[in-house]
């Protein structure tokens, strides 16, 4: 494509293939776009007007009543969500961190054998836990508070963190190491001194897809949580909808609600997620 | 001055410090509750009080007699078989469009992407107004373009619901697969394609006959977690169409939760959980063999 | 260490410490809200749509009059039948949680609480309020387990009502009141498909909504016929009257619209106000779609009791219980002598659409739909329990009964299938059946 110089470039006719191709590429964008501009549409008209307008249109009039209906029910849910979902993400990635570092750094026999049993747990359907979940949660004390749904998601948040925290301490040099290691620092302080401060990536891209799998999930928050204080956005969201008729602007407006964050941390972020899926290669 | 054995007991002490949270509750959480799963299926634990006398293999005979189970098991196969391929195809599908050195890549990208990093609530919420018969966005949409024929009932249709379910899940996936796919063509060498196109190979040629053979390893990735995924699916089918029309998008998750926590059959409910991760391990084991063989 | 490290390690912990302080500022934020009240009375129910929500308003009003110091919390759970409410009572009672009072229909669907001791006897509370005196025997026997009583019922709803256009009924002539037998509506049903070409006669939904009308059309063989049934006596897989109920059922089918299986219940019942039919069989909660519509009772519309019912009202209820271990005992107790009692009904029920279970409920409250229900509640011979709606048969029973009758309905099972799986539900099922129903 070097004869493209600039000169030549007044008389060049759009090659056909170029044509359709980005027809193409803009068709598949209206395709995944569609449903999300038609949530906002239908969002921003009043219940008569979702009536009298096809949901594709832009309202005549934009009314941000939905809104404020759907944000009174789900205030208080997104603010839950926001706690657990930060809070598991941190502890979690801390405790993925040092699985990570320890199952790459420090050669031990069986190292191999502890990753691979970490790591099934990505792939475990959660109903197979089900039960002896709920079990435990209550055992504990913890059923119906935030605190079960943190200590949950923590835990079930280990085997991702673990895999990629190790895939990108595969990628540290172990000279490194193991000069720390001649200066006398233990394992721990290698850790905190050596490993830590080049883990700003791996921290960013764990956390962000971590981040995105907490928020987003629905069935531990079915299951751990009643209808009352601590309850999720999720689960609240299914309750906008009423028990005939949905309200369909005021449900689509909750859903948004409930997207906004994450969309934000993939707007934002999005790199870091990208690198996350293509590194963790799972969800679920 | 530090003696060699103290160094090495001090790292023994912190690797085990290092290493003693996270398998503590892997094995709780993951370890214990399957066998405790495993074990309520034994058990005669059918209502709401936790019972754990032996019964033996009674709910497993159950469930292969049971219709609403072999039709999960059987929808969750169609599941597979639609949704496996059509994601990977559209997927493979949106990494060739955007291997030809597209302006603005990544915001075409950003935007493929998208539905994936969704939560399949969002989804399934979206898509229940897409496919709304009566004030839904396709039917209206479909009318207001002549289209008014192509009018459908979508996931209230008996026969087609399980297939609009697919289509959700590929809208969703699609992306996702785009992006293993094109950091598999990617990693193609330039110099074979340069070396097919001086053969004479055409667009599509090339593709056929010299990327996608190599794009083995991202296919057979894909594969895998698309397989566990059709696999464990539920929110979005819990929020869709609840399994229905009748069964006719019944997955075996969804099975499980209204056989425990609707029907208080709980040593029934945890069968079928027992089965979901023996199909599962089934797929998994053999994955994560091929893939870390080589580091041991 | 070199600055760059330095930095990065303070970045880490600013955010570590950020997101620490924003947790425990949201903490702060919302957790006192939840504490420091000891007079609370929470209630779980799926009473979220408009009128619902509004009638059990009106009973929370009722018992917040009574006692001023006590904080209702009412946990609304959309979905009907409870479909998104019962997994979270499930997994609150398992957590030794529950609420001080859960709507569930009457009858079986309280009884896997029962068998787990975790519902507690309130006979007391039956025979303070007097409430044998005033609800009909067959409700009473829907609240109890082997002779103790369990729950107080808040409504009644009556299944087996035929929603006529009647207009549409007039334009061929037809006279309702003579459509007491199923040969009278199948006629009528002729006559309408022959005058409107194209159209169908009859209404009708997907899944829950066809086997809730074999349902009605099993009554109308005769109480007796419907009290086996309930009571799992009918394991002959080729029972005559379930073949003869299966029979009509093919008849019925004949006149129905083709896309029947596609309809949630309210689209086909709008079928019929939009003229597109002139029957429809369901629920008087349908009452409620007319009403929006703004078509009148007896103007644009009326009901007749299903073909062969006339002297039968098919019972829809909900109800309340006193789960063991609540918080508040004695706000739950007081929460069920206000549903029982005649203001608390008569409260509910005008909103709800429904009537209330007491026989001495004040019927001027209610619209001229529930006149005419309500007289009938007072006169008809014989009550008898729904299946479909939770009451009548064990939930192994009911909850695949749909899937049969689907089956059926859509032409995927024959006649003969359909009858021996009808009657091996039953037999398969028969230890379930713990409730000796006597209808007559």
């Amino acid at each position: 494509m070097k004869t493209n110089k600039i000169g030549s470039k007044k008389k060049r006719l759009p090659n056909p293939k170029r044509v359709f191709l980005y027809f193409l590429l803009i068709l598949f964008v209206f395709l995944t776009l569609l449903p999300l501009w038609s949530a906002v549409m239908t969002a921003l008209k009043t219940q008569e007007a979702l009536i009298y307008s096809n949901p594709i249109q832009p309202p005549i009039k934009p009314s941000l009543d939905a809104f404020g209906t759907a944000f009174n029910e789900l205030r208080r849910p997104i603010l839950n969500s926001l706690m657990f979902t930060i809070l598991a993400t941190l502890l979690s990635c801390v405790l993925g961190s040092m699985t990570g570092y320890a199952l790459t750094k420090v050669k031990f026999r069986g190292a191999n054998t502890i990753f691979l049993f970490i790591i099934i747990g990505i792939f475990i359907p959660y109903q197979a836990v089900l039960i002896p979940l709920v079990q435990i949660i209550i055992e504990l004390g913890l059923w119906g508070e935030i605190s079960g749904l943190i200590l949950t998601h923590t835990a079930y948040g280990i085997p991702i963190c673990t895999l990629l925290f190790k895939s990108f301490y595969d990628s540290i040099p172990d000279s490194l190491i193991n000069a720390a290691k001649i200066d006398g620092a233990g394992i721990g302080n290698t850790y905190l001194h050596v490993v830590l401060p080049l883990s700003v990536t791996p921290f960013v891209v764990t956390a962000v897809l971590q981040f995105t799998q907490i928020w987003n999930d629905l069935l531990f928050g079915l299951v751990l949580t009643g209808a009352g204080a601590s309850q999720p956005a999720s689960v609240a969201l299914l309750n906008l909808q009423g028990g005939f008729v949905t309200a369909w602007n005021v449900q689509m407006a909750g859903t948004l609600w409930y997207t906004i964050p994450s969309l934000i941390v993939y707007l934002v972020l999005g790199k870091y997620l990208i690198k996350g899926f293509m590194t963790g290669a799972i969800k679920g | 001055m530090v003696s060699i054995k103290k160094i090495i007991t001090r790292d023994k002490i912190s690797t085990i410090l290092f290493l003693i949270i996270p398998i503590v509750l892997v094995i709780i959480f993951i370890y214990i509750c399957i066998i405790w799963n495993v074990v309520v299926s034994f058990s005669d634990w059918d209502g709401l009080r936790p019972s754990y006398d032996f019964k033996g293999f009674g709910q497993y005979q159950k469930l292969f007699t049971n219709e609403i189970f072999l039709t999960s098991l059987w929808n969750n196969i169609v599941l597979i078989l639609i949704f496996v391929p059509g994601s990977l195809v559209m997927g493979l599908l949106l990494a060739i469009l955007l291997d030809q050195k597209v302006r603005k890549e990544n915001v075409f990208k950003l935007i493929y992407l998208l539905p994936f990093t969704l939560s399949f609530v969002v989804t399934g919420f979206l898509w229940r107004w897409m496919y709304n018969v009566r004030v839904g966005v396709l039917n209206t949409l479909l009318e207001s373009i002549g289209l008014g024929f192509f009018r459908n009932d979508w996931i209230q249709n008996v026969d087609w619901a399980m297939f609009w379910v697919c289509v959700v899940l590929i809208w969703q996936y699609s992306g996702y697969m785009m992006l293993i796919f094109l950091a598999g063509i990617r990693s193609i060498p330039e110099s074979q394609v340069m070396a097919a196109a001086v053969d004479g190979a055409s667009g599509f040629q090339m593709y056929y006959r010299i990327i996608i053979p190599q794009l083995k390893a991202p296919i057979f990735t894909g594969f895998v977690l698309l397989l566990v995924f059709a696999l464990k699916a539920f929110d979005l089918i819990f929020i869709l169409t609840g399994g229905g029309p009748g069964y006719t998008t019944e997955i075996l998750p969804l099975t499980m939760y209204k056989e425990v926590f609707r029907k208080k059959h709980f040593s029934y409910g945890s069968a079928i959980a027992t089965i979901l991760f023996l199909l599962i391990m089934i797929v998994v084991i053999p994955y994560l063999y091929k893939t870390y063989r080589r580091e041991k | 260490m070199d600055p760059k490290k330095q930095s990065i390690i303070i970045g880490l912990i600013a955010v570590i410490a950020t997101a620490g302080i924003v947790g425990g500022v949201m903490y702060a934020i919302l957790a006192p809200s939840e504490e420091g009240e000891a007079d609370v009375l929470e209630i779980y129910h799926w009473w979220t749509s408009g009128g619902e929500a509004a009638a059990i308003g009106a009973l929370v009003d009722v018992f917040e009059g009574l006692y001023p110091g006590t904080t209702v919390k009412q946990r609304a759970i959309s979905g009907g039948s409870g479909i998104t409410m019962i997994p979270i009572i499930t997994a609150l009672v398992l957590a030794g949680e529950a609420p001080d009072a859960f709507q569930m229909h009457a009858g079986y669907e309280g009884i896997a609480y029962y068998e787990a001791d975790l519902l507690e006897d309130i006979n007391d509370i039956w025979t303070d309020n007097n409430l044998e005196a005033v609800i009909p025997d067959v409700v009473q026997s829907m609240c109890q387990f082997e002779g103790d009583y369990y729950m107080v019922p808040v409504n009644i709803h009556r299944s087996n009502v035929v929603w006529y256009n009647l207009k549409e009924l007039e334009a061929v002539g037809v006279d309702p009141k003579t459509l007491t037998n199923w040969t009278a509506f199948f006629d009528a049903c002729f006559e309408f498909e022959d005058a409107n070409p194209g159209k169908d006669a009859i209404a009708l939904g997907h899944a829950w909504t066809q086997a809730h009308l074999f349902e009605q059309i099993l009554a109308s063989q005769g109480i007796d016929v419907y009290e086996n049934w309930i009571n799992g006596l009918i394991t002959n897989t080729t029972d005559a009257d379930i073949s003869a109920a299966l029979d009509i059922l093919t008849t019925f089918m004949s006149y129905t619209n083709d896309d029947f299986d596609s309809l949630s219940w309210d689209e086909a019942t709008d079928l019929l106000i939009q003229d597109n039919s002139v029957f429809n069989i369901m629920g008087d909660w349908a009452n409620g779609e007319f009403l929006v519509a703004n078509s009148v009772y007896d103007d644009d519309y009326g009901t007749i009791a299903v073909p062969g019912t006339g002297n039968m009202y098919g019972l829809v209820v909900d109800a309340f219980q006193h789960p063991a271990g609540v918080a508040n005992p004695e706000n739950s107790d007081r929460w069920l002598e206000v549903v029982a009692s005649k203001e608390g009904q008569d409260a509910f029920n005008p909103l709800k659409g429904s009537i209330s279970a007491r026989t001495d409920s004040n019927l001027t409250l209610y619209g001229p739909y529930h006149d005419w229900t309500g007289a009938d509640f007072a006169s008809v011979t014989y009550m008898f329990p729904s299946v479909v709606h939770g009451s009548g048969a064990p939930q192994s029973f009911s909850s695949e009964l749909n899937a049969v009758i689907n089956a059926f309905c859509t032409g995927a099972a024959n006649k003969a299938t359909t009858a021996a799986a009808i009657a091996n539900l039953a037999a398969d099922n028969i230890a379930d059946y713990t409730t000796v129903w006597a209808l007559d």
